[in-house]
């Protein structure tokens, strides 16, 4: 792959990054959550789609 | 299955329409694993952690969730809009801009392909260009397998035969054949990639996969930058920032003393607040793949799919 200048177009390259310990995968997100287990997340279904819940909890918090 | 909140009769309106349509009596579980099985890779199917592991190899079926797709109902997404606006004159208009939509959400795929196949950066921004406008101005849909299929599937393999031409077509752009679309500050701007991969495996992986890993991560993504702004509008970027890092850690790891001190709340609090955005990521996330799939049910399969990617990827790189 032919790269130059600054680009956000592909992923950031960095040195190797250690493997999750709880799937073992490597490929992260920049503020270092797992890839495959913020993407498994959503294999769990839930009926609520929380925004309700979430946003009326965020306005009570003093 | 988790419990059902209540319905408020006030409750303001979903983000998404459900709507009955006949296309929803078809419960539609697509069984995409041979693929898996074929490049041998064994996913886990844990229902008590509900985690893909490469550790712990076991296959599973995607028909074990058959059970959680309501049937009857039907969301209209960004996709089933532009299958069912396909070909029709009076949704011209709509169908092209939730295509064009979609398109400017799913473009670093499409471009990490074409700079993966070898092209220079130059090059490969000027085919990401011409391959939407081929999209959007041209029939594709029409073109297109007619079975039809995922909008992630279709995308690639229109890009594929896209690409066959490519030499002409980066000819004929420098002859002044120039088409704009995309407009890569705004977009770059708009959606920062948050995407880290080591240079190893980036190098590693062939085209196909890149493009896969790269869908994934917009995907999480979008689902994130929602959840950020959603926390924004009430004035707690702040309880983002700090409570997103343990979206996916285990109970044991979250240190909720530690989190209740750093923003100057209640431990009870941490817990309620992290349980709720726990919720609210896993609920945005699926938003997010239901606008690329024909049907809720093929939201879960689309899941899977996405995360047999990764671990495929992780195996080419070891």
């Amino acid at each position: 792959m032919i790269l130059y200048g600054c680009t956000d177009f592909l992923p950031a390259m960095t040195q190797e990054l250690d493997e999750c310990p709880q799937c073992d995968a490597a490929v992260r997100m920049n503020n270092g959550l797992c890839l495959l287990c913020l993407l498994q997340a959503g294999l769990t279904e839930d009926q609520d789609s929380g925004s309700e819940s979430l946003e009326a909890f965020l306005s009570e918090i003093e | 299955m988790r419990k059902r909140t209540p319905c408020s009769r006030d409750a303001p309106l979903p983000l998404v329409i459900w709507q009955t349509r006949f296309r929803a009596e078809r419960l539609v579980i697509m069984d995409k694993w041979s693929a898996l099985r074929d490049r041998r890779i064994a996913v886990i199917w844990s229902c008590s952690t509900r985690r893909i592991s490469l550790k712990s190899p076991v296959l599973s079926s995607a028909r074990a969730n058959e059970g959680t797709v309501r049937r009857g109902t039907f969301v209209t997404t960004r996709w089933s809009l532009i299958l069912s606006g396909s070909g029709s004159k009076g949704k011209e208009q709509e169908t092209r801009s939730a295509l064009a939509e979609l398109c400017r959400i799913y473009w670093r795929p499409i471009f990490a392909f074409i700079c993966q196949r070898g092209y220079s950066t130059h090059d490969a921004e000027d085919l990401t260009q011409d391959f939407f406008v081929t999209i959007l101005e041209g029939d594709w849909l029409q073109n297109a397998d007619p079975s039809r299929g995922r909008f992630r599937s279709l995308l690639l393999k229109s890009l594929q035969n896209f690409l066959n031409d490519a030499a002409d077509r980066i000819h004929a752009r420098k002859r002044g054949g120039d088409v704009s679309f995309i407009s890569w500050d705004a977009w770059v701007s708009e959606a920062p990639s948050q995407l880290s991969m080591s240079t190893q495996r980036l190098n590693s992986l062939p085209p196909e996969q890149l493009f896969d890993v790269r869908w994934a991560a917009t995907v999480v993504e979008r689902a994130l930058g929602r959840l950020r702004e959603e926390c924004e509008r009430h004035g707690r970027r702040r309880v983002f920032d700090v409570l997103s890092v343990y979206l996916t850690a285990e109970r044991d790891d979250v240190s909720c003393a530690s989190l209740a001190t750093t923003l100057g709340i209640a431990q009870s609090t941490v817990k309620k607040l992290l349980y709720r955005m726990r919720q609210r990521y896993r609920w945005l996330l699926r938003d997010e793949v239901a606008q690329t799939v024909e049907s809720p049910a093929d939201i879960e399969d689309e899941l899977r799919y996405l995360c047999g990617a990764l671990v495929a990827s992780s195996e080419q790189a070891s």
